[in-house]
């Protein structure tokens, strides 16, 4: 082998330079963890702020093992093949500081957002209703609820980061983060859509829910049973939500996805979710296979006139049709049909819709008196009720719209005052 | 009498810690006195006088270190050698200042010998390392955590393993300190003879061993619970600062409603109460969960348990014999000991071993509630009576949902007889024992800062406590018929709960109980007879916690 020469020293001066940039950035990852002030860090429930760091620790852990080990390579190399070698070794330990970056700025990110005051509250309360809606099923089938945690972000609609999810750097999401917009906070059904999300990756329902699906459509043919099939996910995360929150789930979502006729018809190939039209119809079966008539029919008519069918696209429309005599049968599947994912059990047994009919929520309204926005008993046990309840009156009294929603906040934020004192 | 033989039991059950509501109204009486006394020495004796509670923490610190050495001298001993050295050397800590009886009887030197030789006899076969591979098999089944070692290290855990000689040392060492500690509660008698002495200490160690020694090692007509590897732990572990002990299963629970209405917990409060609003129980359901044990060692209020352990004091219930016998089943045994009613109004005052439990909340998010509370004052200088019903958040919207239903207030008003019926219960229980619960005030021309039951509120309390229930149904009923409209609008308030404040003057007989305080008891009442007639009253509702006793 040549001796050392003056290029190699070179390389090896650089590469020193960038090793000693990268590991330094991985070494301060945690200031970067600190950004996220303790305050803010404070407004996570205590369990789920220590399973979050946990994670968060062992990525930056991983990352400065590995620069390590790069920085161990380096030291040994002596010729210039072993310096190329290291090379690439910094070049892949870039890449994988950028991922651990970018996976601590998202949840540093999340956190961050309760810096203000009110916000944590909500996001708080949203907490407690996530996790009940999630808890309850799951134990009730002698599953562990994940700890979950909800932020707050523009855009149109919610999404999750399930618990395991691989993330960027190749590591497990250690919680579930709920991502819900500021514009839909205090019309937050989708938070339970979420949530479903959350139930059926755990216990393996959308799979069974898919083949169910396949089963009972067949009869109208293998290509209408495979569409509605591979809509399973998005057509669960609505039952679940709507098991949960009635009606209220339903406009709430009407309301996000209305707009053009071409966006309510649109339809890709591989898109998890339904058609806009086909969703929200899907919704009204569901109000009114257990709930009878209501201001669903209303809302049913609405969408009709706004958007006929006629003006569907042809594809579109070739798929609509066929499954709307269809919903019937997707509503009873999704709700009603017993599941060895549940243990024997129907989504019904483990939310019971009935609970988040109109009278069922008028009378819960009745008997607590004037108390039910304003007691810290009503808004903990009752919390994902009385969000429905919400969500009822905005729909069927929009003249109170302001004041209906201004109400949502006021005992969200109590709600999340009540919790933060236990924390 | 009761009152007499209450007395003498008072004293087996010594303060685990300096009583904090104690200190603070001796620090009132004590600047008070400093204020108005003209003589300068007398107010330089107050001022020394009231550092004697730094005596306390002295007696902690030295029997802090006596442990430490014991668990270490215990450790080296070889099989055969004689402990009793070690136990004269270092008994004398644990017995001092608790066995006052003891000493005065026997002397000090000659109980110290007396022990020392007895304990040294009973812990001989137990020392070495072959007495120490007795809970090799423990180890191995259940491993360190039921000896609180859950977070040892790895080579912690391989050493403790290797040679259980250590864990075998503190278990000795947690034996002999309660079996000294229990010496304090012998009658006298027992003193003077030392058959009686022997058998008693011997009794006291087998309970003492029973406790700190996995069941597997114990045997069964000894053991105090069923779980083949189940003790109780000192903790912190791995420091001589032992504040409590911990129970190493927990002990799974179906708690019927009416057990958990009849059972008490600290402040006169039922489980019910406690179930309902920390655990959001709903009425008339059995309660299914797990209950951990505690155990206070000197030094220890709830607050320390509760700190150490992660929740709040407020989750600790008094394991009363009653409690155990409702709730641990086959594991009743570990309840045995009696709690004097003393230590049964805060887990804030605790007596050294008195065994506590703590109900498992579900999993998932919490949210503490104050609970009911309720509170007397019976002014004899103003001839007032005054209670206040603190109804928790989640009681008090039960009750307005239940006068929403029907005009009836009947149902609703069970609840609250409940509250009422406990105070009544929780006064008399006072008198009985001599000592008033904090909750309950009497203002009479002599403070009373101990809180003690004088003789002349033994003469008509028993009947006083029978018109405080009469008197206070009976208002409670009337204002909920008509002032149902009011409560709900109270309960709708954003305050947590409501505070009901029933005001009772013009008092028939407390005129008669003033003169007694001052040494004139009239015929009536050394008769026992409470002078007829019905007070003025005052009911006022208010939203929220607004019990003040020195507040209108």
């Amino acid at each position: 082998m040549p001796p050392v020469d003056r290029t190699t020293a070179g390389l090896r001066s650089q590469l020193l330079r960038q090793l000693n940039h990268w590991k330094g950035a991985a070494e301060r990852l945690d200031d970067f963890e600190a950004s996220a002030p303790p305050d803010a860090w404070g407004t996570l429930e205590r369990y789920v702020g220590v399973a979050l760091r946990a994670g968060l620790k062992t990525a930056r852990e991983q990352l400065n093992r590995e620069a390590e080990a790069v920085r161990a390579a380096f030291y040994a190399a002596r010729f210039r093949p072993d310096l190329e070698r290291v090379a690439e070794q910094v070049a892949t330990l870039r890449r994988r500081y950028l991922q651990t970056e970018l996976l601590v700025d998202f949840y540093v990110a999340a956190v961050r957002a309760r810096s203000n005051p009110e916000l944590a509250l909500q996001l708080r309360a949203c907490d407690v209703m996530a996790d009940r809606v999630i808890r309850g099923p799951l134990e009730a089938l002698g599953m562990k609820a994940p700890p979950v945690m909800t932020y707050f972000t523009t855009g149109v609609g919610a999404s999750i980061m399930r618990i395991g999810t691989r993330l960027w750097d190749g590591s497990l999401s250690p919680i579930a983060a709920i991502r819900l917009t500021y514009h839909n906070r205090f019309r937050n059904t989708s938070l339970f859509h979420e949530c479903g999300h959350q139930v059926a990756g755990i216990t393996g329902w959308n799979e069974e829910f898919a083949r169910l699906l396949r089963i009972q459509l067949a009869p109208a043919g293998s290509e209408v049973a495979d569409t509605a099939a591979g809509w399973a996910s998005e057509i669960a995360a609505d039952a679940y939500a709507f098991a949960w929150t009635g009606y209220a789930s339903v406009v709430a979502l009407s309301d996000v996805v209305a707009g053009q006729g071409a966006e309510v018809f649109r339809f890709l190939m591989g898109d998890p979710h339904p058609i806009s039209y086909l969703r929200v119809m899907l919704g009204v079966e569901m109000c009114r296979r257990f709930y009878g008539m209501g201001p669903w029919d209303d809302l049913a008519s609405a969408w009709q006139e706004l958007y006929p069918l006629s003006q569907a696209p042809p594809v579109a429309a070739s798929v609509i049709a066929p499954l709307l005599p269809l919903l019937p049968r997707i509503v009873d599947a999704s709700l009603r049909a017993r599941m060895q994912c549940f243990r024997g059990k129907t989504l019904i047994e483990l939310a019971d819709p009935q609970r988040a009919a109109p009278a069922a929520l008028r009378e819960m309204e009745r008997k607590a008196g004037g108390a039910i926005f304003t007691s810290t008993h009503w808004m903990w046990t009752e919390c994902v009720r009385l969000t429905a309840l919400t969500g009822l009156r905005y729909a069927t009294e929009p003249e109170k719209g302001p004041d209906i929603l201004k109400q949502q906040e006021q005992w969200m934020v109590r709600l999340g005052e009540a919790t933060q004192a236990a924390a | 009498m009761e009152g007499e033989s209450y007395e003498q039991q008072e004293a087996e059950a010594h303060p685990a810690s300096l009583d904090a509501a104690r200190l603070e109204a001796e620090f009132d009486v004590q600047v008070a006195q400093l204020l108005l006394t003209p003589d300068e020495a007398e107010a330089e004796h107050y001022v020394e006088s009231y550092g004697e509670a730094s005596n306390h923490s002295q007696s902690l610190t030295q029997l802090d270190n006596a442990r430490a050495q014991l668990i270490k001298e215990l450790s080296r001993l070889q099989p055969g050698e004689s402990a009793q050295p070690v136990m004269e050397q270092l008994i004398p800590a644990f017995v001092w200042p608790a066995a006052k009886t003891a000493i005065t009887i026997m002397g000090r030197p000659k109980l110290v010998s007396f022990l020392g030789n007895l304990l040294g006899g009973l812990i001989k076969p137990l020392v070495g390392a072959d007495a120490s591979s007795l809970l090799s098999p423990a180890i191995a089944d259940a491993g360190l955590r039921i000896f609180g070692l859950e977070t040892a290290s790895a080579s912690e855990r391989e050493s403790l393993q290797a040679d259980p000689r250590a864990v075998m040392a503190e278990a000795l060492a947690a034996t002999v300190e309660e079996t000294v500690q229990e010496i304090s509660g012998f009658p006298p008698h027992v003193f003077e003879n030392e058959t009686l002495l022997t058998e008693a200490v011997q009794e006291a160690f087998e309970n003492a061993a029973a406790a700190y020694f996995p069941n597997s090692v114990i045997k069964p007509q000894l053991r105090e619970s069923h779980e083949r590897h189940a003790m109780w732990t000192r903790y912190p572990a791995r420091s001589p600062r032992k504040r409590y002990a911990k129970y190493s299963e927990p002990i799974p629970v179906e708690i019927q409603p009416g057990v958990a209405r009849d059972l008490r917990t600290f402040g006169g409060n039922s489980l019910a109460d406690h179930l309902r609003d920390q655990h959001g129980a709903p009425d008339g359901k059995p309660y299914t969960g797990k209950i951990t044990l505690y155990q206070a060692l000197p030094g220890t209020r709830g607050s320390t348990i509760a700190r150490a352990e992660g929740f709040p004091a407020s989750q600790l219930h008094p394991l009363t014999p009653q409690a155990a016998g409702a709730l641990l089943g086959r594991n009743a045994m570990m309840g045995r000991r009696r709690t004097p009613a003393r230590f049964l109004s805060s887990p804030q005052r605790l007596h050294v071993n008195q065994r506590l439990y703590r109900i498992e909340p579900p999993p998932g998010r919490v949210r503490h509630v104050r609970s009911v509370h309720s509170e007397v004052l019976i002014n004899l200088l103003r001839s007032e009576i005054r209670l206040w019903l603190y109804l928790s958040e989640p009681l008090c919207q039960a009750i307005s949902a239940e006068l929403g239903k029907s005009a009836s207030p009947s149902v609703p008003f069970r609840r609250l007889k409940r509250l009422v019926e406990r105070t009544s219960e929780a006064f008399q229980m006072a008198l009985a024992h001599g000592h008033l619960p904090p909750e309950i005030l009497v203002v009479s021309e002599t403070p009373n800062p101990d809180g003690r039951v004088h003789n002349w509120m033994r003469l008509a309390g028993r009947q006083l406590a029978a018109k405080l229930r009469e008197w206070s149904t009976a208002q409670i009923a009337q204002y909920l018929q008509n002032h149902a409209e009011e409560f709900r609008k109270l309960c709708a308030s954003p305050k947590d709960g409501v505070t009901l404040r029933i005001t009772m003057t013009r008092v028939p007989g407390l005129e008669a109980l003033r003169a007694a305080s001052r040494g004139k008891v009239t015929k009536d009442l050394a008769a026992g007879r409470w002078p007829a007639g019905t007070p003025e009253f005052q009911v006022v509702g208010r939203a929220g916690y607004a019990v003040n006793r020195m507040g209108n």
